[in-house]
C-alpha cells in the first residue's frame, strides 16, 4: 500500500514537474537582454526519424518549425502569453545533387550537406535570436520562454495521413523545452 | 401500418437535402480530383458532408428493415408483400452497385500500378544518372580550373588581386582563401555590395585535404545549381598552416533548367510513390462512399416504391375486411394518383355497386311479393266491415285501410325503384334531339309541380345517341330533383343550358341543370350518386344513383357541386351521336 502511494506521488511529481523534465533531455534554453532587446540561445535535439528520412528521400519536403513563446506567469491566475516567435526552416532533399538543404523562410538563409546530421545541428543550434523588447516585459513579474518544435511533412494532407494510421505519424512534436527569461 | 417510421415532412425534406447536398459535394469532389491541391483542401469537407449523409441514410434504411422485419415476423397486414417487394427492389441495385465497386477498384488498382511501373522509375534515374553526368563533365573541368588557379597563386602578397584576376579567367562566381579553421583570408566575388561567404563543412576540408580536391554540385533557392570546389594550395603553405582555395561556379543556365526539371520531376514522383498507398486508399474510400450512397439511396428509394405500391393493395384489404365485419361505408383508400390506386378505387367502387345492386334487386323481390296480398287484404276488410262498423269505428276502419293501401303504393314505387337500379337492361341505342325530351320532361313536371321558374338555353347541335327510355328516366330524376330542392324557396329558377365540348378527346353534349336551392352539405358532396344518400324526409336515396348507373351505362360522366351563391349544379356529360 506503501509502495503504491509512493509510485503515485512520484507519477504525479514527474507529470506536473517541467524542471524534472527539462533536466532530463539534452536541451537547453537561455535569455539575455541586449540593447533594450531580449535575445535567446537555444539548443535542442532535432532529428528526423527513420521513417521520415526515408519520406524525404523520396521527396517529400519537411517544414521544422520553431514556436516560441514568452508567457507571463502569474500566481494564482491564467498564465499570459505576451509575444510568440517563429522559426520555420524548409528541409528538403535534393535527388540531382545528393545533398539537403535546410531553408529558413524567416530570413532566407540556406544551408546545404550532403549529410542530414549537419543539417540538424544547423536546426538545432539557435543563437541570438531576437525574442521581445525590453519595453515589453515588466522586470517585477516573472517570464518564461517555452519553445515547441514541431516537424510536419510537406503536400501530405492530414486525411491521407490519418489513411495510414498503422504507420507511424510522418508529423512530430519534440519535446518542450523551457526557461527563464531573465534569472 | 408504415414500413418507414420517419415519415414526417420535416424529415423527408432534411433526407432530401442532405441527398442534393451529397450529389453536389460528389460533382464538385470529381471536379476538384482534376487539381490535387484542390483535391487535397476540398476532400476532407466533402467527404464529412457525404459521411454525414451516409450516416443520416444509413439510420433511415437500418430503421425502416427493422420497421418491416419486425412487421414480418408479427405477421401484419402487407408487411409480407413490402417485405418481398423492397428486398427484390433492394437486391437489384445491390448486385451491380457491388459489381461496379469491385471492377472500378480493380481497374484503379491497375492503373496506380502502371504509374508506378518499374520501367518508369528506372527511366526517371536514368534520366537523373544522365543529367548528373553532364554535370560531371562540368564539376571535373571546374575541379581542373581551380586546381590550375590554386597551383598559379605564387604567395600571399596582392592576393586579392591574384584571386579577382583568376576569378574573372576561369569566370568564377566567387574565389575564397581559407585557412584551416575555416577563417577567410581573402576573397574575389562577384556580388556587388554586402559578401556572405559561403563556408565549406569541416567534413568537406578534411576530404580535400586527404584527397587534394573536393567537389559537389550545390544548389540553392536563390542561386540556381552551383559548383562548388575546394583545392589545397600547395604552392606556398606549410604544412603547419594549411591553406585552401573554394571556388564556386554557376552552371551554364540552361543545364541548370533541364536538371531542375529532371530533379522536380524524380521529387514528385518519389513523393507519389511514397504516399502512393494513402493515394489508393484515399481512392477507394471515395469510390466506396459514392457506392454507398448510392446504394443505400437505391435501398431507400425501394422500400419507398414498395410502400408506395403496397398502401393502396393494403388499403383495399383493410378496407375489405372492415366492410365484412361491419356496415359501415366503404371509401377510397388514398388519394394517390397512380394506377394501382386508381386500380384500387375503381375495384371499390365496382364491388360496392355490385353489393347494392345485388341488395337492392333481393329487396325488390322480398318487398314485391307479399305487396299485392297486403293491399288486397285491406281493400276486403274495408269492403266486409264498411257495413257493419258506425260512425267513429268506421271512419277509423276507413282511415286505416286507406293507410294501408297509400303505404303499400309507396312500397310499390320503392320497390320499382329499386328494381330500376338493380337491373341491367339492354339498352337500344338510337340517335335523338336530347333538346326536345328535355323540353318535354319540363313540360310535365310544370303541370303536376308548384310554379317554378325555368330558364332553357341550348346551344348547338344537341343529337346524342342513347337509350331513349333510360335517358327520359334520368331526365326525370334530376328535374324531380332539382324541383324537390327547392319547395322550400320563394323564388325558385331552374337554369337548364345544353353546350358541346371535348372532354380527353370525346366529343360531349353537357347538360347543366343549376337551381337555386340550398345545395348539398359539402360532406355529402362526394357520396350523392353513392345508394341512400337523401336530404329529403320521403326520398329512397336510389334517384341520383340510378341517374349515374344510366349516365355510366352510357359511357358518360356526371358531377355535382355547389354554387358559389347559392344552389347546386349538376352536370351530364352525354356522347354525342357520331356524325355520319
Amino acid at each position: 500500500m506503501k509502495q503504491n502511494k509512493s509510485l503515485l506521488l512520484f507519477f504525479i511529481f514527474t507529470l506536473f514537474s517541467g524542471e524534472l523534465y527539462s533536466q532530463v533531455k539534452d536541451s537547453y534554453g537561455e535569455s539575455y537582454l541586449e540593447n533594450g532587446v531580449y535575445y535567446s540561445n537555444t539548443k535542442l535535439p532535432v532529428g528526423f526519424r527513420a521513417d521520415q528520412v526515408e519520406a524525404l528521400n523520396s521527396g517529400l519536403s519537411f517544414e521544422v518549425d520553431l514556436k516560441f513563446s514568452i508567457v507571463n506567469i502569474k500566481s494564482w491566475r491564467f498564465d499570459r502569453t505576451i509575444g510568440e516567435v517563429d522559426q520555420k526552416y524548409l528541409v528538403r532533399y535534393n535527388a540531382f545533387t545528393r545533398r539537403y538543404s535546410a531553408l529558413n523562410s524567416i530570413t532566407g538563409r540556406e544551408l546545404s550537406s550532403s549529410d542530414l546530421s549537419d543539417i540538424e545541428i544547423y536546426i538545432s543550434d539557435v543563437k541570438n535570436l531576437p525574442l521581445i523588447d525590453d519595453s515589453l516585459i515588466n522586470i517585477e513579474e516573472s517570464y518564461r520562454v517555452y519553445l515547441i518544435t514541431y516537424i510536419r511533412a510537406q503536400d501530405v494532407p492530414r486525411w491521407m495521413q490519418s489513411l495510414t494510421f498503422w504507420r507511424e505519424n510522418l508529423d512530430t512534436e519534440m519535446e518542450m523545452v523551457e526557461w527563464k527569461l531573465f534569472k | 401500418m408504415e414500413a418507414i417510421q420517419i415519415r414526417s415532412n420535416s424529415a423527408k425534406k432534411i433526407i432530401f437535402l442532405l441527398i442534393i447536398l451529397s450529389i453536389s459535394s460528389l460533382v464538385a469532389l470529381m471536379f476538384a480530383a482534376d487539381n490535387p491541391n484542390e483535391f487535397n483542401r476540398m476532400q476532407m469537407p466533402l467527404l464529412i458532408i457525404n459521411s454525414l449523409s451516409l450516416l443520416v441514410l444509413l439510420g433511415v434504411v437500418s430503421l425502416s428493415a427493422r420497421k418491416i422485419l419486425m412487421d414480418y415476423k408479427k405477421s401484419k397486414l402487407g408487411a409480407r408483400l413490402r417485405a418481398r417487394m423492397a428486398l427484390a427492389f433492394s437486391g437489384l441495385s445491390v448486385l451491380p452497385a457491388l459489381l461496379v465497386f469491385i471492377f472500378a477498384t480493380d481497374f484503379m488498382n491497375k492503373g496506380l500500378d502502371i504509374w508506378f511501373d518499374a520501367d518508369v522509375e528506372d527511366g526517371l534515374r536514368n534520366a537523373l544518372l544522365l543529367g548528373r553526368s553532364a554535370m560531371d563533365d562540368q564539376e571535373q573541368k571546374r575541379v581542373f580550373d581551380t586546381a590550375n588557379i590554386a597551383l598559379s597563386l605564387d604567395g600571399i602578397e596582392d592576393i586579392e588581386q591574384q584571386l579577382n584576376q583568376a576569378r574573372e579567367a576561369i569566370s568564377a562566381k566567387q574565389l575564397l582563401l581559407l585557412d584551416q579553421n575555416l577563417q577567410v583570408i581573402a576573397f574575389s566575388t562577384e556580388t556587388i555590395g554586402l559578401f556572405a561567404p559561403q563556408l565549406p563543412s569541416l567534413l568537406e576540408v578534411n576530404v580535400a585535404q586527404s584527397q587534394q580536391s573536393w567537389s559537389s554540385l550545390d544548389s540553392s533557392e536563390s542561386d540556381g545549381y552551383t559548383i562548388r570546389v575546394l583545392i589545397p594550395i600547395l604552392s606556398f603553405a606549410s604544412n603547419q598552416t594549411p591553406l585552401y582555395l573554394q571556388g564556386i561556379f554557376a552552371v551554364d543556365p540552361q543545364l541548370s533548367m533541364m536538371a531542375d526539371s529532371v530533379e522536380e520531376t524524380y521529387a514528385r514522383y518519389g513523393r507519389l510513390s511514397f504516399l502512393k498507398i494513402p493515394i489508393q486508399y484515399s481512392y477507394i474510400l471515395t469510390l466506396l462512399l459514392v457506392v454507398m450512397l448510392a446504394l443505400l439511396l437505391a435501398i431507400y428509394g425501394s422500400i419507398e416504391f414498395a410502400d408506395r405500391l403496397v398502401r393502396p393493395i393494403e388499403a383495399l384489404e383493410k378496407k375489405t375486411r372492415s366492410a365484412s365485419e361491419s356496415n359501415s361505408m366503404m371509401h377510397s383508400p388514398q388519394s394517390d394518383s397512380d394506377e394501382i390506386s386508381s386500380l384500387v378505387e375503381s375495384f371499390i367502387k365496382a364491388e360496392k355497386e355490385a353489393a347494392w345492386s345485388d341488395v337492392a334487386r333481393r329487396m325488390a323481390h322480398e318487398i314485391n311479393n307479399p305487396l299485392t296480398p297486403i293491399q288486397l287484404s285491406a281493400e276486403r276488410i274495408k269492403k266486409r266491415y264498411a257495413s257493419v262498423f258506425k260512425d267513429e269505428d268506421l271512419d277509423f276502419l276507413n282511415k286505416s285501410t286507406d293507410t294501408i293501401v297509400s303505404q303499400v303504393e309507396v312500397l310499390r314505387d320503392m320497390v320499382l325503384e329499386f328494381g330500376n337500379f338493380a337491373k341491367q337492361p339492354e339498352l337500344n341505342f338510337e340517335v335523338f334531339d336530347v333538346s326536345k325530351l328535355i323540353d318535354e320532361t319540363l313540360e310535365f313536371l310544370k303541370r303536376d309541380k308548384d310554379s317554378f321558374q325555368v330558364l332553357v338555353e341550348h346551344n348547338g347541335n344537341t343529337f346524342i345517341e342513347a337509350d331513349i327510355k333510360r335517358i327520359r328516366q334520368v331526365l326525370n330524376n334530376v328535374f324531380t330533383n332539382t324541383i324537390d330542392a327547392l319547395k322550400s324557396e320563394s323564388h325558385p329558377i331552374i337554369k337548364i343550358r345544353t353546350k358541346p365540348v371535348i372532354y380527353q378527346s370525346n366529343e360531349y353534349l353537357v347538360l347543366e341543370v343549376k337551381d337555386n336551392g340550398h345545395g348539398f352539405e359539402n360532406n355529402l358532396l362526394d357520396s350523392v350518386f353513392e345508394p341512400y344518400i337523401t336530404t329529403k324526409n320521403k326520398g329512397t336515396g336510389l334517384g341520383l344513383p340510378i341517374v349515374k348507373k344510366i349516365i355510366e351505362e352510357h359511357k358518360g360522366l356526371i358531377s355535382i357541386k355547389n354554387n358559389k351563391e347559392k344552389g347546386a349544379t349538376l352536370s351530364i356529360f352525354f356522347l354525342k351521336a357520331q356524325e355520319k
